[in-house]
């Protein structure tokens, strides 16, 4: 048995029974680490003494009694999540030897609850700035090493997938947990807005950006979301709420639970093989014992504009310091920051105020038709080549950019919880399934994900090795 | 908030005020796209809400 295989759920059964040790578990997640990274180039730093010392000291706890919610479950972090000490670089040449003084909060909890940081992990530059990142490469998909993991979230995708850790910490300020755990296969989860305490992680958009777990089923994201949430007086937006016991949730019944399956704009520019994928899931989502019911929202085509509006805004005064730099930055990065100038405060403000009539509509059509949760499909494409970074909708190929957060961007702007999980394969790739619910009650979608992933094997399936072994020619984009 | 301005001197002012520098090619680019970004930003203004809808939130994402 690899233990790199398993899930935390499953590592802290076996630490627990006494038949493994954390320091067996990190050994093995840097062997794996060691013979797929050169070809994914998930990893960006990797910490294997320190590594290596905490697990022993888990050990030590589990002989002892004294064993903490993720005592010895190895994770990485984006690298825009700050660590004391260790670098932190954005994935910018621009913070490529920068090295934090403190710790994120919700990095700092992890490591309080037992977990062991294994390594800092690829992102798009800045969280936005593109598949191809030129100081450290592009980051691989392990289902098809030619296509990108989606971000900006890649190199937690591409890890936790190809099964080098059992889960990292991912961002998403319109889709980067979502998509990236889509294109992977992953269960990932973007909390309620406020949840997760963000001081100390790198921002884009502050009334946008969220963290969140991104795993290899819906336990573990429970499991870590735990650990993560509650009140930081380092972040005065983050939620006084007493956090829930979100594990509890998982395994919950939920038959006669409805489920709002969202028409129109949410399924629209959609693969027909990846609508007949989510068509698939939905039945199996159906035979959990779940309702699921068509609703419609109004104006819904509004909705990416003033989410767009919201972070082009927030972004260019989160940025401006940086802006002269601009054309140090990578292409997409700099290309979003290029369209920040055209949204004036009025605009802003307007869309400030959209987002309140957009939150009233959630809530009306979820009391209006009963539900506990909607459904729309997590990703309405394969995951693009990095070679183009095109995807095909069935009516041609288009930019990625033009379709991968429109169903994701909205529960952003929203400040909804949304939880994705893995569907059938298409052309030997992921689908994805998005659940998104009422604000703070993610548990919901922890005991509909969890039904649904024991209903199915979506979340088992792994992709196949023999790519992540096959040298990568370095004009495809080896690190810098 | 619809302008009239030539989408050209529009873009060109908006980069400079931000301080921000694009290629030639770039800039074509903005420019073409920028009538489009408008109008879609413009469809905000369509949807009928109440001033008093500002900046009331139907949850408090931070209790």
């Amino acid at each position: 048995m690899n233990l790199s295989d398993l899930t935390a759920t499953e590592l802290l059964g076996l630490y627990a029974a006494g038949e493994a040790s954390p320091v067996e578990a990190v050994q093995d997640c840097f062997a794996r680490i060691s013979a797929v990274n050169p070809v994914l180039n998930a990893v960006l730093t990797p910490l294997e003494e320190q590594a290596l010392a905490a697990a022993r000291a888990s050990a030590d706890r589990w002989a002892a009694g004294t064993a903490r919610p993720l005592e010895g479950v190895p994770y990485g972090l984006k690298d825009i999540v700050a660590t004391a000490g260790i670098r932190t670089t954005g994935g910018s040449a621009l913070y490529a030897d920068h090295v934090p003084t403190t710790d994120a909060t919700l990095a700092a909890r992890l490591r309080d609850a037992g977990g062991i940081l294994l390594a800092k992990l690829h992102t798009f530059e800045f969280a936005c700035g593109g598949a191809q990142n030129r100081t450290f490469g592009p980051c691989r998909n392990p289902w098809d090493v030619d296509r990108t993991t989606g971000g900006s979230s890649s190199g937690s995708g591409s890890a936790v997938a190809a099964r080098m850790l059992p889960l990292a910490i991912g961002t998403d300020t319109g889709g980067s947990i979502r998509i990236p755990s889509s294109y992977c296969g992953l269960t990932g989860i973007k909390p309620t807005y406020g949840k997760v305490p963000r001081d100390g992680v790198m921002g884009m958009s502050w009334t946008m950006d969220h963290a969140g777990p991104m795993t290899r089923s819906a336990a573990d994201a429970a499991l870590v979301l735990d650990v993560i949430s509650g009140a930081s007086a380092g972040d005065p937006t983050s939620s006084a709420r007493p956090v829930p016991d979100h594990t509890a949730a998982i395994g919950a019944g939920v038959a006669g639970r409805r489920v709002g399956r969202l028409r129109g704009w949410f399924e629209e520019r959609m693969h027909p093989a990846v609508g007949a994928a989510y068509e698939s899931a939905l039945v199996e989502l159906a035979g959990t014992g779940v309702e699921v019911v068509d609703v419609e929202l109004e104006e819904v085509d509004v909705i990416a504009a003033a989410s767009w509006t919201v972070i082009y805004s927030e972004m260019l005064s989160l940025h401006a310091g940086v802006a002269h730099l601009i054309e140090d930055r990578d292409a997409m990065g700099a290309g979003i920051l290029s369209a920040t100038p055209y949204v004036h405060a009025a605009d802003y403000l307007k869309a400030l105020r959209y987002r309140a009539v957009f939150q009233q509509q959630l809530d009306s059509v979820m009391a209006a038709a009963g539900l506990d949760a909607f459904v729309t499909p997590a990703a309405t494409t394969t995951p693009p080549k990095l070679a183009d970074m095109l995807v095909d909708t069935g009516d041609g190929l288009v930019d990625w950019l033009d379709v991968a957060s429109r169903v994701t961007v909205p529960f952003n702007y929203s400040g909804s919880p949304a939880l994705v999980v893995p569907g059938a394969l298409v052309d030997g790739v992921p689908t994805s399934v998005q659940l998104a619910g009422r604000p703070h009650d993610e548990t919901t979608l922890f005991a509909l994900a969890s039904a649904f992933q024991v209903a199915t094997t979506h979340h088992l399936v792994r992709p196949a090795e023999e790519p992540l072994h096959t040298t990568v020619p370095s004009t495809a984009g080896a690190p810098a | 908030m619809s302008t009239t301005t030539d989408p050209k001197t529009t873009v060109e002012v908006l980069l400079a005020a931000a301080g921000l520098t694009v290629t030639p090619e770039e800039f074509d680019a903005i420019v073409r796209s920028y009538p489009d970004v408008r109008a879609r930003i413009d469809a905000m203004y369509a949807v009928p809400m109440a001033k008093e809808e500002e900046p009331q939130l139907v949850f408090t994402p931070f209790v």
